[in-house]
């Protein structure tokens, strides 16, 4: 049942009101993403004096390396497990703050805290509580649990790290949707059904969970996004993608090439092949798990 | 009423020419990375020459990191905007050839009537910046070289008495200091730097041919076919038994690690010195890197940053930027600099006051790099490594140690697949360029 909503009568000024917000998104969104698909097709110097067409010479340098494909690997294992530990946490913070009788609002900042610190700050600060020979986190798991935790050779430990440093700041970022959706249910449906008998699991899958899915889904969108594109920084505070290679994903890789090792080319191909992905992902996305999803009418 | 009107003009107009006849010191665009704890130094050097004379005004502007800069600088170029001075790492120095906008420093300061006796610098330092016609690009700026760092108290508790002078003493040294309580016996910052690049120049090995991209663009890595892998292998049987723990790539992760006392030798910068003298809470001492027993080991490979001169701006404004050059190269400023930063002073006559003053008595770890860059003559091989795409290739290399400190891959299997890379980037440096 969607209802659209129609112009056709105004519209000179439905093109007037959008004008500021396409010129924006022009200038800002459109023009370079028309220039990295033009660089993508060229071979350049850092300073712009020389520029070569060489067609699709970049893809292909790309797609014939094997460090391109262990990249795509591990941007799998690292998007799903930063957006589905971020959506998760994000959710049982709502889920308990929302339960809680006092200090709601004590509750509710600490955890939008983390959210307002910078992201290389906060790999920093990561690095140092983790860091094998020095961290404070890392001499705790030696000496009690006996942990042997070592994320600069270890390639397992090395991903759960960045997973754990990139999910920490989205929880908060979840956390604000999740309660303000929460907050929206009439609590008429849950008393009713408290009244029927059905115990707080029971309310919470049949009743909660429908009735949150549109800001579920919305922030599923967001996350893989936010996984895709916007964490470069922490990846290059905490391992710079190795070791090994181990956490190099695909936005590292981009980032590295392009500003620095200063490829312009080989790093613009790389972006346009990452933006396909992520296009069709949320196009998948829209067709197929929007379906479950139940606005209200 | 008019008359006051009149008065007030004739003052405007009087402050007026008066801001003319004393014209403002033309200003001078100095970009440089945050060098951290070290920025005071720099901030000084600057002020001593703007107070020194009235005609200039060096303003400085530090840019963030290494990368930052050079990506500042970019931009600005794309812009015409670009500075005056610039700052560049001395492996971007292929990079920085690209932009066709370099007024090579011995050519400006040639134009602008400074006679400057190049003998009287460090060959060593100054052949890393030269063409292979011996030409000086930049003037160095922030030099330093690798040495060995260890702690003197741990070296007492293990009953070690001097610093280890071979790799094999190396080895042997930190098993000892392990045995007397040190969970790590030696780590590395910049282990690329030390254990490929200066391995390589002290044993007088080549890195890549056309002694490593000096003579051409189309220069190929070599290292994985000398004793390179060798020294790989053996710090992979230290790395298995604890001797050698890696503490992170670059230099940033190694230097707490030290201080903490948890590893009680290090091979680091020399220009660590002061981060040292702030963070360690016990006796360090400092000794030339050691090398292959029965090797006569030739200077090591310096690394650091130099100062650009860039084209593209007035003429009498290159007069300030090579008064300002010949400022910063006077003994008395490449001393105090040196002393302040740790860094290595670019003249023999800088040299020989700061010995004079009597200071490497009282500091002598701040002398081991000297000494070490001026060992042995100099050949093709220990010169400088000239290779473009630098930071790509350093990348993939360090990633390949890795997987050998992490065992997965043997010594000779990771340095030819960081060869195979390596080679990859450079041949992708020279369609850059359009070749």
């Amino acid at each position: 049942m969607i209802k659209r909503v129609n112009f056709a009568k105004h519209k000179p000024l439905a093109f007037l009101l959008l004008a500021p917000q396409m010129l924006i998104l022009t200038m800002f969104v459109f023009w370079p993403a028309a220039q990295a698909l033009v660089q993508a097709f060229m071979v350049s110097d850092p300073f712009g004096v020389r520029s070569t067409f060489v067609w699709f010479d970049n893809f292909k340098e790309i797609l014939s390396s094997p460090e391109y494909f262990n990249s795509i690997y591990r941007t799998a294992i690292f998007s799903t497990g930063t957006t589905v530990s971020a959506v998760f946490f994000g959710l049982l913070f709502a889920v308990l703050v929302d339960r809680v009788a006092r200090g709601k609002t004590a509750y509710k900042l600490l955890v939008i805290w983390p959210y307002a610190v910078a992201p290389v700050v906060a790999g920093v600060l990561w690095l140092f509580l983790f860091h094998p020979l020095y961290g404070a986190i890392a001499f705790m798991l030696k000496q009690g649990f006996n942990v042997a935790w070592n994320p600069l050779l270890d390639g397992g430990d090395a991903m759960l790290l960045v997973i754990v440093a990139a999910s920490w700041k989205q929880v908060s970022y979840n956390f604000v949707f999740f309660l303000a959706a929460l907050q929206g249910i009439p609590r008429s449906l849950i008393e009713a059904a408290a009244i029927d008998g059905a115990g707080p699991v029971r309310r919470f899958v049949s009743i909660v969970l429908p009735l949150i899915s549109p800001t579920t889904f919305f922030l599923l969108v967001i996350n893989i996004v936010y996984a895709f594109f916007d964490t470069f920084g922490i990846i290059h505070a905490l391992t710079q993608g190795g070791p090994g290679g181990a956490t190099d994903i695909l936005v590292y890789k981009v980032y590295a090439d392009g500003f620095l090792g200063l490829d312009l080319g080989l790093s613009s191909a790389q972006s346009v092949i990452l933006m396909i992905v992520v296009i069709g992902l949320t196009v998948v996305q829209f067709r197929y798990l929007e379906r479950r999803v139940k606005y209200a009418d | 009423m008019r008359n006051r009107l009149l008065g007030a003009f004739a003052g405007m107009l009087a402050a007026f020419t008066a801001s003319v006849a004393s014209a403002a010191p033309l200003e001078i665009q100095f970009w440089h990375p945050s060098l951290g704890p070290l920025d005071d130094a720099l901030k000084q050097q600057v002020a001593s020459f703007n107070d020194s004379q009235t005609a200039y005004k060096i303003v400085s502007s530090g840019r963030g990191t290494y990368d930052e800069t050079f990506n500042a600088a970019i931009a600005g170029f794309r812009a015409n905007k670009h500075p005056h001075l610039l700052v560049v790492i001395g492996q971007g120095t292929q990079s920085m050839l690209l932009s066709g906008s370099v007024y090579p420093v011995q050519d400006l300061l040639t134009a602008e009537g400074h006679k400057v006796d190049w003998n009287g610098y460090l060959q060593p330092v100054l052949n890393y910046y030269r063409t292979k016609e011996g030409k000086l690009l930049s003037l160095p700026f922030s030099v330093s070289t690798p040495i060995l760092w260890y702690n003197k108290d741990a070296f007492a508790k293990a009953g070690l008495t001097r610093a280890p002078v071979t790799l094999d003493e190396l080895g042997e040294y930190a098993g000892k200091l392990r045995a007397a309580g040190y969970e790590c016996g030696y780590t590395s910052g910049w282990q690329q730097w030390v254990h490929v690049d200066n391995y390589s120049v002290i044993h007088d090995l080549p890195i890549a041919t056309k002694y490593n991209g000096l003579d051409g663009l189309d220069a190929t890595f070599v290292y994985n076919k000398t004793a390179v892998v060798k020294n790989m292998a053996r710090l992979q049987s230290w790395a298995a038994d604890g001797r050698y723990v890696y503490s992170g790539r670059q230099g940033s992760s190694a230097t707490p690690a030290f201080t903490s006392g948890r590893c009680a030798m290090m091979t680091h910068s020399s220009a660590v010195f002061s981060s040292l003298q702030a963070g360690a809470k016990f006796a360090f001492g400092a000794a030339p890197l050691p090398y292959e027993a029965g090797a006569t080991p030739r200077n090591s490979l310096i690394g650091g940053g130099s100062l650009w001169v860039l084209k593209g701006h007035k003429p009498e404004e290159y007069k300030g930027v090579a008064a300002f050059l010949a400022h910063l190269s006077s003994p008395d400023q490449q001393a105090k600099w040196h002393k302040d930063t740790g860094y290595v002073p670019l003249t023999t006559a800088a040299y020989e006051k700061v010995k004079a003053e009597g200071y490497y008595e009282k500091n002598p770890q701040q002398e081991v790099a000297i000494k070490q860059i001026q060992r042995g003559t100099p050949t093709l091989n220990t010169m400088t490594v000239r290779l473009g795409n630098a930071n790509q290739y350093v990348a993939a290399l360090e990633e390949e140690m890795e997987a050998v400190w992490a065992n997965k891959k043997t010594a000779q299997e990771a340095m030819d697949d960081a060869v195979r890379r390596g080679n990859e980037i450079l041949r992708r440096f020279e369609r850059q360029r359009g070749n």
